[in-house]
This record gives structure tokens, C-alpha cells and sequence, in this order.
């Protein structure tokens, strides 16, 4: 008899599975809301202990990963589970996130999705979490596109619920559904390409098949039609077109879970696939053409995103060009391949979550009291909610990378990683984005803080559970600021067992 | 709703044949050509076929809204309860072998069976209730 296996890793997309099919008979009034909440508390209490083992077992012997074979089926032929540190931090980042939205929004639900409807919104919001895992934490690729299916047409579902579900809502649901499905269709001819070529679907086989054979058209055409899949999920300019409509016209905490996790889940795809899986041994991960492209790609969402968000005429279309931006740059970060780069990439994924969500839970918040989230209606904001309006520009701080906010810090790695790689542009571009977000953060300034109040009414009061996870949120992006040590040594680890390199 | 004596007789006569050719497709799925996805289809199929004949009204007070729903997510915690037994015995999920710990064989045709059984159940209310939706109820 074999010592029992532990059941850790299967139980990260186990339990919000079951809370997710349990949700349409047990959903009824606040129960949907109380079985999401512990769902995705557990969810997040497993996700931290399995990183927390991960990376006990990292100092060890560096490069380990945990892998849980489905029905006890060996890989490569059954389907393994396969944890390494990057999915062990990403998988408690993205369950932390919805268990952090998931408190905020009980009363934000009740406002802006009919009651008949509540049940299943929490059945689509659990079952998408668990996409969202999945992906993050199986070994083989086909699972990947499966577990991207479930968490994409749960996500346009969610979308489509949107605030009384008006005529933009259903549109930008449509808009994603085309372009995700592209997108996803991408990916899975990228598969089935690797497929073809390899003859197997697990991914370390696939890579330790493609070691041993020349590269030729077949692998290159699945690599260029991963890139573009995966561009079109992580939304990385110009191939961003669907999220600002999808972010700005979702239910408010369904834009904060999009925005705190899907677009990351999307960055983690692509640097599975192009660092565990079509990486090349003594060759570097992408050739120059490719880093020129993606690193074109990235300076233009940097440049487009930023300006763009300085001309919205709501703060939730700010936020989300804001995030194009911020996309830009994490995978530029990960495009070059260097150690710093890539831990300032990986930081930037977990701070830009942090600060992002936050900001949309702020969103949230003004559109719970308000009603609306449009600029010239928050006019004087800084004296009629002073707290949420300080939150928000907290929030902002973080985005341009102000010292003593998380974003410095990630930023500060991404420029030391590209500079010392030689790639002095796209570090100037990164320093250029400071400058244009600080223009977008001070138009909201502007208009919050010296601008004549507004007389839009003030509805309904503030409940303690929308004030705390908004707490939380910038509350550890000042304090990861201050003190980033833990999260920086986390990420570093993730990265040199992502690239590969011995420390 | 048909207003045809010959549709409605045949099809009356038809309902629970196709019923029980769903239920042969659904136990034969494990060892042949078949399986819970086609059989779903087939029971959907039914009573879609009963619901176009005899009214959706008729087809609701046989097959009330409430089963469908809880059916959808029946099957899906049969599936995974099959699963999360192996768990329990500290084997891997959805390892079929603790289903009959002397007999490998048996153990893996019980585990398919309830395992198709379940995606039987999901799928054939999926599909209902799909139909049921695109004809405009309750929305």
C-alpha cells in the first residue's frame, strides 16, 4: 500500500467545482453569497498552503514541483496536476482575489442582478474561479483549453449580467465571445499542431519531445499561433480592443475579478507555453524578431493605453485602459528573458492585481452610492466620500509607481532587468508610462479634489464589508511597498524556476 | 403544439421507446459506441418531442422545472462524488479502483458506469433547459 498522496493539489479546482454546482440548489437569498464566500475561503486556505509546502521544499532543492496524477494514471499518457512555485503564488493570488470580491459584492449582487438570476451568478461566478485555477495548475495542454472554455463562456455570462442588463453589456459580452473564441480557436490549433508534431499532450513531454527534434515550420507556426491566442486573452495591445467595454459595462465585482485575475491567468498561458514548453536549450526563449514584435506590442500599450485612459469619460473606461497599459508592462518583462525582468513581470502580476482590484472594488463602491461612475458626476468626491476618493488615489499612486507603493517596486525590477538585458528603449518606455499615468491619475484628482461639489444623491450607506477588502487590498500595496522582501524572494524563486536558471 | 391525430399518436407511441433507447445508449456507452453525452441527447430529445406534440404545459407537470435544475447539478456531484470517494480511501482522485479492491475490472466498469450515469443526467437537462429558455421563458 502506497502512503497516502496528498490531496492538496486536486482539491484547488475541487472545491469551487462542487460550491459552484452546488450554488443553483442551494443559492436561494444570502446562501449564494455565504457558500461563494467559504468556497473561495478554503479554496484560498489550500492555494496558500500548497505554496507555502512548495516553497519549503524550493529551498531544498531548487526546481521542485508538485504533480498529482488524475485516478492515480501516470503522466505523460493520464492527465497530471503540476504545481510549481509560479502557479502556487498565481493560483493563491487569483482565489485570494475572489474571496476578497466575493465579500465586497453581496449587497453590489443584490443591487445590480434580479433575484432569479443570483443563483446561477454565483454558479457562473465559482465555476469561472475554477477555470481560472485549473488553468493555472494542470500539466497538460489540452486541459488547458478545455479549463479556458470554462472560465471564458462562464466569464461572458457574467458579463452579459451587467448593470440591468443594458444593450452595452450584451454587446461587449458579444464583442469578448467573438474575439475570446478566436482567440481560443488559436490556441487550440497551436495545440494541435504541438500535438502532431509530438504525439502527446502533456507538457513537459511535449517540451522533452521537441528538444530531440529540429525546429522546423511546425513548431514555429504553433508558436505564432499561441502568441496570438494568448495575446488576444491577455489583452495586450492591439489586440485589446474587447476589454475596456467588457470591464466598464460588468457587474462591478465581476470587472474587479476580471481585472484582478483573467487578464493574468491569460500572462501566465503565455509564459507556460513559451518558457516550459517551446523553450530551446542554450538558445534564447524568444529571437530577436520575436522580442522586437512583442516588445513593439508592449510600448504601444503602454504608450496608446495610458493616453487613452486620460481621455475617458468614466472612471471605470479609465481603469480599464489603465489596465491595457499595465499588460504592457508585464509581458515585457517576460519577453526578454532576463532573471530581473522576469521577477519585476511576476511582481508587477501580483501588485497590479493588488492595486487593480482595489480600484475596481472603488469603482464598485461609487456605483453601489452613486449610481454611476462617469467623471463629471464624481465632481468634488474628495469631500463628499473622502475615504473612498483617498483609497482611489492610493490606488493610483500605485499605478504610476510612486517609491512606497507596490507598483515601484515591480517597476523597479523591470527597468534593472532591462537595462541590464540591453534593452534601453523599452526601459524608456516603461519610465514614459510613469509620466502618462500620472495624467490619468490627476484628472481624477483634478476632478475630485478642486472641483465644486456634485448634486448627484448620495444612495444607500457603506457597509463594512465593501470598506474592508478595499482596506486590504491598498492597504498591502503600501505595505508590500514598504516591506517587499517575502513577495520579491517568492518571485525571484518563480522566475529562475520558470527560466530555468540555477540561483 | 400539433394539431395531427397521426403525429400525435405515433409520437405518443414513440416517447417512451426513444426513452428507453437512451437509457440502452447510456448503459452501452462503457463498453461501445455511446456514452452519458449521446444518451442525454436522446432523453432531451424525448421529451422535446413531447413538449412540441402535447404543449410545454403538459411536458412541465411530467418533468417540473425544479428536477431539471436540480438534475444539472445531480449529475455533476455524481461525477465528482465517484471521484472524491478515492479521495476519502487516501488513493487519487478519481481513481475507480476503490470502488472494488479485489476485482480491478470491476471496480473500473462500476466507476465509468456511474461516472456516464452522471454526465447522462447533466447533459439531458442542459439541453432541456436550453430549449426551455430559448423559448422564452421566464426571462
Amino acid at each position: 500500500m502506497k502512503p497516502d498522496p496528498s490531496m492538496l493539489p486536486v482539491l484547488i479546482v475541487l472545491l469551487p467545482l462542487v460550491g459552484g454546482v452546488l450554488a443553483p440548489i442551494l443559492g436561494r437569498g444570502i446562501f449564494g453569497w455565504l457558500l461563494a464566500l467559504i468556497t473561495t475561503g478554503l479554496t484560498t486556505f489550500v492555494c496558500a498552503s500548497q505554496l507555502l509546502l512548495i516553497q519549503a521544499q524550493n529551498a531544498l532543492t531548487p526546481g521542485f514541483s508538485v504533480s498529482y496524477p488524475l485516478g492515480g494514471w501516470p503522466a505523460p499518457h493520464g492527465i497530471e496536476l503540476k504545481i510549481d512555485l509560479l502557479s502556487a503564488l498565481l493560483a493563491t493570488l487569483v482565489s485570494g482575489m475572489g474571496f476578497m470580491v466575493t465579500l465586497f459584492s453581496r449587497q453590489g449582487v443584490d443591487d445590480e442582478i434580479p433575484s432569479d438570476r443570483r443563483r446561477f451568478f454565483w454558479s457562473l461566478w465559482l465555476l469561472a474561479i475554477t477555470g481560472l485555477l485549473g488553468i493555472l495548475i494542470t500539466g497538460d495542454a489540452f486541459n488547458v483549453y478545455v479549463l479556458l472554455e470554462i472560465s471564458s463562456l462562464t466569464i461572458y455570462g457574467l458579463i452579459a449580467m451587467g448593470r440591468q442588463r443594458t444593450k452595452q453589456a450584451l454587446t461587449a459580452a458579444l464583442n469578448y465571445l467573438v474575439l475570446g473564441s478566436v482567440g481560443a480557436s488559436f490556441i487550440l490549433i497551436a495545440i494541435g499542431l504541438l500535438y502532431a508534431k509530438t504525439g502527446t499532450l502533456n507538457m513537459a513531454d511535449i517540451h522533452a519531445k521537441l528538444l530531440l527534434a529540429p525546429v522546423d515550420a511546425t513548431v514555429l507556426t504553433a508558436r505564432a499561433f499561441l502568441l496570438a491566442g494568448v495575446g488576444l486573452k491577455m489583452a495586450l495591445f492591439p489586440l485589446h480592443l474587447w476589454m475596456p467595454a467588457a470591464y466598464s459595462t460588468a457587474p462591478s465585482a465581476v470587472a474587479a475579478l476580471l481585472a484582478a485575475t483573467a487578464t493574468k491567468v491569460g500572462i501566465y498561458m503565455g509564459m507556460r507555453f513559451i518558457f516550459s514548453v517551446f523553450a530551446m536549450p542554450g538558445d534564447e526563449m524568444l529571437s530577436g524578431g520575436n522580442v522586437f514584435i512583442i516588445g513593439s506590442c508592449c510600448g504601444a500599450a503602454i504608450f496608446f493605453g495610458s493616453l487613452s485612459a486620460a481621455r475617458q469619460p468614466s472612471l471605470s473606461l479609465l481603469l480599464a485602459y489603465s489596465s491595457v497599459a499595465q499588460i504592457g508592462y508585464i509581458v515585457v518583462g517576460m519577453t526578454v528573458g532576463h532573471i530581473d525582468a522576469m521577477t519585476g513581470s511576476i511582481l508587477h502580476m501580483v501588485f497590479h492585481a493588488l492595486m487593480k482590484g482595489g480600484l475596481f472594488l472603488c469603482a464598485g463602491i461609487l456605483i453601489y452610492r452613486l449610481g454611476t461612475t462617469r467623471l463629471e458626476d464624481l465632481a468634488g468626491l474628495g469631500q463628499r466620500m473622502p475615504w473612498v476618493s483617498a483609497a482611489i488615489v492610493v490606488g493610483g499612486l500605485g499605478m504610476i509607481g510612486i517609491p512606497g507603493t507596490a507598483g515601484f517596486v515591480s517597476k523597479f525590477y523591470l527597468l534593472k532587468g532591462l537595462i541590464l538585458s540591453g534593452h534601453p528603449v523599452l526601459a524608456g518606455m516603461v519610465l514614459l508610462g510613469s509620466v502618462l499615468a500620472a495624467i490619468y491619475v490627476w484628472r481624477f484628482v483634478e476632478v475630485a479634489y478642486l472641483r465644486p461639489a456634485g448634486d448627484t444623491p448620495l444612495r444607500n450607506g457603506l457597509p463594512f464589508e465593501k470598506i474592508l477588502p478595499v482596506l486590504i487590498l491598498l492597504g498591502a500595496s503600501i505595505v508590500l511597498g514598504i516591506q517587499p522582501g517575502v513577495v520579491v524572494d517568492l518571485a525571484r524563486d518563480a522566475a529562475q524556476q520558470l527560466l530555468g536558471v540555477t540561483p | 403544439m400539433s394539431d395531427s391525430v397521426v403525429l400525435r399518436t405515433i409520437g405518443g407511441m414513440l416517447f417512451p421507446y426513444i426513452l428507453v433507447y437512451g437509457l440502452y445508449v447510456q448503459m452501452h456507452g462503457e463498453i461501445g459506441p455511446g456514452g452519458g453525452f449521446q444518451a442525454g441527447v436522446l432523453v432531451a430529445a424525448a421529451f422535446i418531442l413531447h413538449a412540441l406534440l402535447f404543449g410545454k404545459e403538459l411536458t412541465d407537470r411530467l418533468l417540473p422545472t425544479w428536477l431539471v435544475d436540480l438534475a444539472m447539478s445531480l449529475g455533476v456531484l455524481l461525477y465528482i462524488g465517484v471521484g472524491i470517494l478515492g479521495l476519502v480511501k487516501g488513493r487519487y482522485f478519481l481513481d475507480y479502483s476503490v470502488l472494488d479492491p479485489t476485482h480491478p475490472a470491476h471496480a473500473e466498469a462500476l466507476g465509468m458506469t456511474l461516472v456516464e450515469a452522471g454526465v447522462g443526467l447533466t447533459v439531458a437537462s442542459v439541453i432541456l433547459t436550453m430549449v426551455r429558455k430559448v423559448n422564452g421563458e421566464s426571462s
